[in-house]
């Protein structure tokens, strides 16, 4: 691909006798964010540090810009990374930390102090440049982390789960912050997960990784209306998986394979459906979450607004014509 | 009222007199008695005089620089063996680690009195190693390591133990990712080392040479054994004055040298606290060791660190292979051909030997149980009764943490070297007790700490729950309470015990003839060039060490042995 600003080649990584993705191909659309998702021991932090150069690759090529930089030491490959916890030297100021790998490459003092005032200027951090990292909030610790990472030029920079110990709230706050600047500065952001929000906000392409294979390359949408596998289907939403018996009836005619429908596919007042026991009703505010007994087997469905079933009532169930996945792949 | 409620009623005002009372008379009174001796003479302000006085012998003169300088190269030398510990042991890749952290971690059970004997087994006259180099190299005198060679030796491989201990845990502290990221941006190992990883370690570093200055200048037994007739140190000549019947003179050396102490300590603890950096962030990622990539570097560094295990190990075995020896064999042979029981069976076997070990036996355990019911019951009132007669408490169980062990002594013997009216009129200086009443007063602030984190660790809800189901208070306390700190109490007693069983100072002011105890027999033992003595005092070491290695493993087990408390200062 001729605009793709990194390209993995028959990449494979891991350790030395212990190769944790095998054949990895995947190519990055300059200032794209692209997120690496995977639930943990899916080697997607492991897929980054080899891009950072932490990690050497055990086959196959890392190329930024068309140049091959599989074998470069991380400093020279031009690729920024905001660790997670950010990795700030706590010892330094703001201005240090930005400042860092320009005085490592013995850059004059003058293009020092006016490279780091830009970045922290983009960053909007100026004003923070002389507090050192422990009396900075953690918006803000962020910044300095992505300018410290942007100082040097980088295009790429490679987030590794930078959010992954934070609650709620702040994560949600963190990842608009992440991705207006990204939008504002635009830089390709490679980015590691296991939080699917995180890789459903922020992401242009999600490549789900899943035991040291990729499941499935696509935007958020795409993964989730046509999962590709059954893992995407259950790792990216709710869904329910039909028992072979249960999947006949409902969708009219016998399926080989494994079938799911997610939650808001099930529909409780069909003109012509199957009756269902009401066994638990759980309000959540904007939708409730309905578990139903359907000739023996547990089914859930999700109704947004009222009028909600009572528990032990019967309601007539049917999944809505053509939501059902199904995967010719058999049942494990 | 119940009946048990007045009685615990009664119990807890009549324990709390009795503490107020040993604190006011044990611990107040000597220490206000030392600052009369220093300052007061024939009823007037005389501490000029004083000074000059002691500023005009040339023995104090020579002591003070000796002291001086000897601090000043323990401090360089001390925290390069330090670091190098800790560099081995922490950030680089060295083969063996775990052989190499129980090599450097022997001064924790080899220290004070029972390392300076040991080294003077192992390379003094009488040594196993001076035997063999005397034998290689017949011009070496027998005495060579006799002086402030064997001082500044034993100085800078016995106190390494704060770098050991705190230094190692600063290291362990760093967020790795730091590390990587430095590396990511290119910097080398060398700036690495220098802008990333020590300025972290910084404030520990500089609190460890605070300690370790505190201690150097503070050394007592270290010269003592290992100094000869030539080299002394300030703390001996505390000790000398004071038997020259010099009280006043003891008195001023023991303040000025306290107040110097305890600057440093409290110094230390700042320096700590203000350095304490975070990075803000919950977890961090733990340091990876670094493969040394220089080849020829990696071989010095395996050669150096084993080359100091040796150091460390050394005279160890050759104490513990010696003390199954003949005392014949001592000082002859470089390893012993034939093995005996005998230095065993004459130490514990009731004889002469056996007194010191006896008396020590007695005046630790009595101290230690004395502490711990002092500590059992003070605590959980300082703990839940916040008013200034808990506060003064609380200070003054941790007076004795800070203020030098020598001038708690000298304070003692200026307060009852007379009668005195607190404890009966009665002269205490002399008798059996006042030595254990130095030990319980030394052990106290160790104790108080433990006890108190794990009185505080304890959830109210028990105690609550017991009282809804109509406990009384001391029920309360000995069915719930006390067997949830049993294991911690139990476990600083042996700690303390254990430090009794070699504690110096203190039994060199104290004691008499009627309870020379076990320290002052393994000095005597030491010095003495009688190879039976020699083979007995190599008996008690190797005891004393296997005591103190059983209640560090103990400690580790409980994980208590880890947390700064558990330091000896």
């Amino acid at each position: 691909m001729a605009d793709s600003v990194l390209s993995l080649q028959n990449l494979d990584v891991g350790f030395p006798g212990m190769t944790v993705v095998h054949d990895l191909n995947l190519d990055v659309a300059d200032g794209a964010f692209v997120s690496l998702l995977g639930p943990s021991g899916s080697g997607k932090s492991t897929v980054l540090r080899t891009i950072a150069g932490l990690l050497p690759a055990l086959g196959g090529r890392v190329a930024l810009e068309g140049r091959d930089i599989t074998t470069l030491p991380p400093e020279r490959r031009n690729v920024g990374i905001v660790f997670q916890n950010y990795a700030l030297f706590p010892t330094m100021t703001a201005f240090e930390n930005i400042a860092f790998a320009l005085r490592v490459a013995k850059k004059p003092k003058a293009e020092i102090e006016k490279r780091v005032h830009e970045v922290a200027a983009m960053a909007r951090i100026t004003d923070q440049l002389d507090k050192k990292p422990a009396s900075m909030s953690g918006g803000q610790q962020q910044r300095v982390a992505i300018a410290r990472a942007l100082v040097t030029g980088s295009r790429v920079l490679l987030f590794d789960e930078p959010l992954s110990n934070l609650d709620a709230k702040v994560r949600a706050s963190m990842r608009q912050e992440i991705k207006r600047l990204q939008t504002e500065l635009g830089f390709t952001a490679i980015f590691v997960t296991h939080d699917q929000e995180d890789a459903l906000t922020m992401s242009d392409v999600i490549v789900v990784l899943n035991h040291g294979k990729i499941e499935q390359i696509g935007d958020g949408r795409t993964l989730y209306r046509k999962p590709a596998t059954p893992f995407i289907c259950e790792f990216i939403g709710v869904s329910n998986e039909l028992a072979p018996q249960l999947a006949a009836r409902l969708l009219g005619s016998e399926i080989k394979g494994r079938s799911f429908v997610r939650l808001e596919d099930v529909m409780l007042s069909a003109t012509a459906g199957i009756p269902a026991r009401v066994k638990h009703v759980e309000f959540l505010g904007a939708y409730s979450r309905i578990d139903l007994d359907v000739e023996g087997h547990a089914l859930s469905a999700m109704l947004i607004g009222d009028p909600l079933p009572d528990p032990g009532s019967t309601v007539p169930l049917a999944v809505r014509p053509g939501a059902a996945h199904i995967f010719a792949e058999a049942i494990p | 009222m119940t009946r048990t409620a007045g009685f615990d009623r009664l119990f807890y005002w009549f324990g709390l007199i009795v503490i107020a009372w040993a604190v006011l008379t044990f611990l107040l009174v000597p220490m206000v008695a030392a600052l009369h001796a220093a300052l007061f003479r024939h009823g007037g302000l005389a501490i000029l005089d004083a000074i000059a006085e002691l500023a005009r012998s040339r023995r104090v003169r020579a002591a003070l620089w000796n002291t001086a300088w000897m601090t000043g190269i323990t401090i360089v030398t001390g925290t390069i063996v330090g670091m190098f510990q800790v560099a081995v042991l922490e950030y680089f890749r060295v083969r063996g680690r775990g052989f190499l952290k129980v090599a450097f971690s022997t001064p924790l059970v080899f220290g004070g009195v029972v390392a300076a004997a040991g080294y003077n087994f192992t390379y003094g006259p009488g040594g196993a190693i001076t035997a063999g180099l005397t034998a290689l190299f017949p011009s070496i005198p027998r005495d060579w390591f006799i002086g402030w060679i064997g001082v500044l030796f034993a100085h800078t491989f016995l106190m390494t133990s704060f770098h050991f201990l705190f230094l190692r845990a600063a290291m362990r502290r760093i967020d790795y990712s730091t590390i990587e990221a430095a590396r990511s941006m290119g910097a080398s190992e060398l700036t690495i080392l220098r802008r990333v990883v020590l300025p972290v370690i910084m404030p520990t570093l500089l609190a460890v040479t605070l300690l370790t200055l505190s201690t150097a200048a503070g050394s007592f037994a270290a010269p003592q054994v290992l100094g000869g007739r030539d080299f002394h140190m300030l703390s001996q000549m505390v000790l000398t004055l004071n038997s020259l019947r010099r009280p006043d003179m003891a008195a001023l050396l023991a303040l000025l040298m306290g107040i110097v102490l305890m600057g440093l300590i409290l110094l230390s603890q700042y320096v700590e606290a203000k350095g304490a950096y975070t990075a803000g962030t919950k977890t961090t990622a733990r340091i990876q060791l670094r493969q040394i990539r220089n080849p020829l570097m990696r071989i010095v560094m395996h050669a150096l660190a084993y080359l100091l295990a040796a150091i460390y190990l050394v005279p160890v075995a050759l104490i513990v292979l010696f003390s199954f020896a003949p005392a014949s064999s001592i000082g002859i042979e470089i390893l012993p051909s034939t093995f005996t029981l005998a230095n065993y069976a004459r130490v514990l076997g009731g004889g002469t030997a056996f007194v010191p070990f006896f008396n020590s036996m007695l005046m630790g355990s009595v101290a230690v149980a004395v502490a711990l019911a002092i500590t059992l019951f003070a605590v959980p009132v300082m703990v839940r009764q916040r008013s200034w007669l808990t506060r003064a408490l609380d200070i003054s169980f941790f007076l004795p943490w800070i203020i030098p062990t020598i001038l708690l002594a000298v304070g003692l013997i200026a307060a009852f070297d007379a009668p005195n009216p607190l404890v009966g009129n009665v002269v205490l200086l002399g008798t059996y007790w006042l030595l254990p009443i130095g030990y319980v007063i030394f052990s106290l602030p160790l104790m108080v700490r433990f006890v108190r984190s794990a009185f505080i660790g304890i959830d109210p809800a028990f105690e609550e729950a017991a009282r809804a189901m109509g406990a009384s208070g001391s029920y309360r306390f000995r069915r719930v309470v006390l067997p949830l700190v049993a294991p911690t109490a139990i476990l600083v007693a042996g700690m303390k015990f254990n430090n009794l069983m070699a504690e110096y100072p203190l039994s060199a002011f104290l004691y008499n003839v009627n309870n020379r105890p076990l320290p002052i027999a393994i000095v005597d033992g030491a010095v003495s060039a009688d190879p039976d003595q020699a083979a007995i005092s190599l008996a008690y070491v190797t005891l004393i060490m296997a005591f103190s290695l059983a209640v560090i493993l103990i400690a580790e087990r409980l994980s208590l042995g880890r947390t700064p408390e558990s330091s000896n200062l």
